[in-house]
């Protein structure tokens, strides 16, 4: 079946690298092909490291059709804006993404050895053995696919199939069917069910893959042993994931923003993973259970604004990410206190739910400068963070250990536009504490030689040192050229290469895109 | 010395209060985007307080009122400023009696002698839709808009007499008037608000929703986006999150040169939130697998798999793994580190990792697990997961 899939495959490519922007008012086809090829580090014991190759083409196609219903005269607007186009009662809408993505380099293709025995080893086919890099092998997935409704009667929105769920405090892909309401008063309900996507959907991305979900490589239990062995597979990342959530926000407001939701993820249990002997392991359990909420104040037109966040984690029956902060402008200037707190947790089958953890805070500072919303731009940042640990009685007798460690730093950056023809940043940063130090700055440009070229370039010089492994220490210095070249309304082609360098290691780096949908970078 | 307490509540009000006054003031004499209104090139004297005190109205010099879109000109003409103003172009020194109209031509073109054409007025068209007739139709008034230039004394009327979206907003708010981005804003095809312009790119200044797209705007995001994504989508298609989100390039502005080298240490730190991008168990996992960065078992450079004990050290250093006791542990004993951010452990080690040891010998719960809300909420909702390493289920229970 691998030459049928390649095959697929390359035909997808053709179609897509053949298509160009729809000239049809109601749709638009984007593709875009991604050529890389760049080199990772190997870490060897036995030997010298070595450096991994990949090379990578990615190709994407994205397709949006809207406005399918014929549009309808509208009695109010029509005589006031003759010149308008005249509006559908709602807009009927169908939306598509997939991506191919795969490695034709070693870091996928290649091998990777390893002992069975003391002095028997074998080798096996680098994506067979890491269960992870499936998703860089010929790996075909439907980020959105879904169709629907928006705006019917003016309050309703309605689409059914793939689509991306944002959720106050992080994100989900939902294969089902969501529904939000406008009522009056400015609230709006929202409802969604249908199925978690996960690695195992069909055509679904791994970083759909709820985190912390039992390991690609697991194990499961042998009733005839009484004991855990290593696993083909990991049946629970395979189960369908029954998903509903509700949420409750405002809309329409400028002075404020507020959302109030709730979901649910679920799976059935799968045979094998735990002992069940006499049937006593639960039929089901949770993957996600959350309730957050968010509010976001602008009483006075972008000069105080005022937010804050928290997610209650039901599964773990605690607040587990909180936010909350202001945002102080005043003309060019802009300041703004903000306050994180996060407990890491994981979805419901993971064991790091059940490990001694603690949470951590980070306080920041950040302040914007944007003179007359003109040519400059910069901002500077501090941080404080805090990480919590416990059990600090119990070390070694003549030893002792903190409960806590910390981290802070700041960054600064300035940007310049210099008019039509090009702009320039600079980027310093200086960060130490739990972690390492990490110090250096970052300058990069861009030149517009014409309407059609322009090219961009990139100098950095980074110091970093980890704060547990001595070895860990290096100056890293990096260039970057790369050049655009617009081949017409709506096709752009990008080619940047790269080079680092390091005591450890040369890394080379070359990115190719074509991109028939461009869209100038921001 | 202390200050009483009257005197700190007095002064913690009067920051109050002068940073909002600040914030309230600035907010309100703020320029108008180039962007929208580009940069004018007015080689003009004249004043509109002058005029408008002689009661000449807006409408006799500006046919604004019959104007339907944003590029008509409406400036008033040679013939309409001649309805007062005497003016010969042969006599470009033109003399009138005192307190007459002024005929000179410099006296509004400065520095123009009447050879050639005066120096031009340089008004682009502002990038927005814009119907005159229609507003004035609802009875708008143009101080309504441009303000009262008489009363504000204005002389020549510049970029700062055009309007600002904040005042727009006042009728504009989906009741009076439609409050569809693209009622003003030039739409492009796809009826997203288009942001590419000659001028530059357009960008929130925070007025309507306090989203502000300062030079980190991109990386903090998250905070204007969480809740009112729909307002997002007046400009950003939903492609345009999963390039980031789940993309396939390395976003030069998040990670920039070297990154890979030194990824680490924003993964201990938990500086930026990985897993808003890369899943720990699947992204990191895999690639660290492959390059054998963790302990798995096929690829893995731990010292597992060599004769000599050094090798571990090449990842974490000497202390990490104490033993079995609990009690006597290295100060850089891993679990302190697991304790202080655990997503760092996560993103290279399997749970199965884990489990070796945790499952058998040595209990990874915190002191007084059994009796927490944590362990009650996890054995309701996902008791299975208890099961991994409890074989007896007699043993799974919370006090």
């Amino acid at each position: 079946m691998p030459a049928v899939r390649s095959l697929g495959a390359v035909a997808l490519a053709i179609v897509a690298t053949a298509s160009e922007p729809a000239r049809a008012y109601e749709f638009e086809v984007a593709a875009q092909s991604v050529a890389q090829g760049y080199q990772l580090r190997w870490i060897r014991f036995d030997e010298q490291d070595r450096l991994l190759n990949r090379r990578r083409f990615t190709q994407s196609l994205s397709l949006d059709v809207w406005n399918i219903l014929e549009p309808s005269f509208d009695p109010v607007m029509s005589p006031i804006r003759p010149h308008a186009p005249p509006l559908a009662p709602f807009d009927v809408f169908v939306t598509l993404q997939l991506r191919i993505d795969h490695d034709f380099g070693e870091y996928t293709q290649g091998g990777v050895v390893y002992p069975i025995a003391p002095s028997n080893t074998i080798e096996e086919a680098a994506v067979s053995a890491v269960p992870e890099l499936a998703g860089a092998d010929l790996g075909l997935v439907v980020l959105a696919a879904s169709a629907g409704a928006r705006d019917i009667f003016g309050r309703v929105d309605v689409a059914l199939g793939r689509q991306i769920v944002v959720d106050n405090l992080d994100w989900m892909a939902l294969d089902g069917l969501r529904l939000v309401a406008r009522l009056p008063a400015h609230l709006a309900v929202e409802g969604h069910a249908g199925f978690l996507v996960r690695d195992a959907s069909p055509l679904g991305s791994p970083t759909h893959e709820p985190d912390g979900s039992g390991s690609a490589q697991c194990t499961a239990f042998s009733l005839e042993d009484g004991v855990y062995l290593p696993a083909a597979e990991c049946a629970g990342r395979l189960e369908p994931a029954p998903t509903f959530g509700a949420a409750l926000a405002t809309h329409g407001l400028r002075w404020l923003s507020a959302r109030l939701s709730y979901r649910r993820s679920l799976s059935t249990t799968a045979g094998g993973l735990y002992p069940d002997a006499a049937d006593e392991a639960p039929s089901w359990g949770v993957l996600e259970e959350l309730v957050s909420g968010t509010l976001r104040g602008n009483p006075w037109g972008g000069a105080i604004v005022p937010w804050a966040a928290a997610r209650w984690n039901l599964l773990l029956g605690l607040i587990d990410e909180a936010h909350a902060g202001i945002r102080l402008g005043a003309g060019a200037h802009a300041l703004t206190p903000e306050a994180i707190y996060s407990f890491p947790s994981f979805e419901g089958d993971s064991i790091f739910n059940v490990f001694s953890s603690e949470p951590y805070l980070d306080l920041r500072l950040t302040y914007d400068l944007w003179p007359g919303r003109g040519r400059l731009r910069g901002y500077a940042r501090g941080f404080w963070r805090r990480f919590w640990n416990s059990d600090t009685e119990t070390v070694l007798p003549g030893q002792s250990v903190s409960d806590h460690a910390d981290a802070g730093g700041a960054t600064a950056g300035v940007r310049l536009l210099l008019g039509e023809r090009g702009a320039a940043r600079l980027d310093l940063s200086y960060e130490d504490g739990h972690g390492g130090l990490r110090a250096g700055g970052d300058l990069s440009g861009r030149l517009r030689l014409g309407p059609r070229l322009s090219l961009d370039g990139r100098i950095s010089l980074v110091r970093f040192e980890s704060d547990t492994l001595p070895d860990l220490r290096a100056t890293t210095f990096g260039a970057q050229a790369g050049a655009r070249l617009v081949l017409g309304p709506g096709m752009a082609l990008h080619v940047s290469a790269e080079e680092n360098s390091n005591r450890f290691e040369n890394q080379f780096r070359l990115v190719a895109i074509l991109d028939l949908s461009f869209r100038p970078e921001h | 010395m202390t200050a009483e307490p009257w005197m700190t509540r007095a002064i913690l009000v009067a920051a109050l209060v002068s940073t909002l006054g600040v914030a309230v003031w600035a907010a309100r004499g703020a320029a108008p985007s180039t962007v929208i209104f580009p940069v004018q090139r007015l080689s003009l004297s004249f004043s509109h307080q002058q005029h408008l005190g002689l009661d000449v109205g807006c409408g006799y010099c500006h046919g604004a009122a019959r104007s339907r879109r944003a590029a008509d000109r409406n400036l008033p003409d040679e013939d309409t400023c001649a309805t007062c103003h005497p003016i010969d172009r042969s006599q470009p020194e033109k003399a009138v009696a005192a307190g007459q109209p002024d005929a000179r031509c410099a006296s509004c073109h400065p520095g123009w002698n009447g050879a050639g054409t005066p120096p031009p007025v340089v008004i682009p068209t502002p990038n927005l839709k814009f119907n005159h007739e229609l507003h004035a139709a609802r009875g708008m008034k143009c101080i309504d808009c441009h303000g009262d230039l008489l009363a504000q004394g204005v002389g020549l009327a510049t970029r700062a007499q055009l309007p600002r979206m904040a005042s727009c907003l006042g009728c504009h708010d989906g009741a009076t008037a439609p409050a569809a981005c693209t009622t003003c804003h030039i739409g492009d095809r796809d009826g997203k608000v288009r942001t590419e312009y000659p001028e530059g790119q357009l960008l929130p200044s925070g007025a309507l929703r306090g989203d502000a797209h300062d030079l980190r705007f991109r990386i903090d995001h998250a905070r204007a986006a969480a809740n009112d994504e729909k307002y997002c989508q007046n400009c950003h298609k939903r492609e345009e999150c999963l390039d980031c989100h789940d993309g396939v390039v390395k976003p030069i502005d998040f990670h920039a040169g070297d990154y890979v080298a030194m990824h680490g240490i924003d993964a201990r730190r938990g500086t930026t939130d990985c897993g808003s991008c890369h899943r720990l168990q699947t992204f990191c996992t895999g690639c660290h697998a492959r390059t054998g960065v963790n302990d798995d078992p096929k690829t893995s450079q731990f010292q597992r798999l060599s004769q000599d004990p050094s090798a571990i050290n090449r990842f974490h250093p000497d202390g990490w793994w104490t033993g079995n006791d609990r009690n006597m542990r290295d100060a850089r004993d891993h679990s302190f580190e697991a304790q202080r951010n655990l997503r760092a452990c996560a993103s290279c080690h399997r749970e199965e990792f884990c489990k070796e040891c945790h499952a058998q010998q040595i209990n990874p719960h915190p002191a007084s697990f059994g009796a927490s809300q944590r362990c009650r909420s996890l054995l309701a909702r996902a008791g299975r997961t208890c099961l991994r390493c409890h074989i007896d289920v007699a043993d799974v229970r919370c006090r």
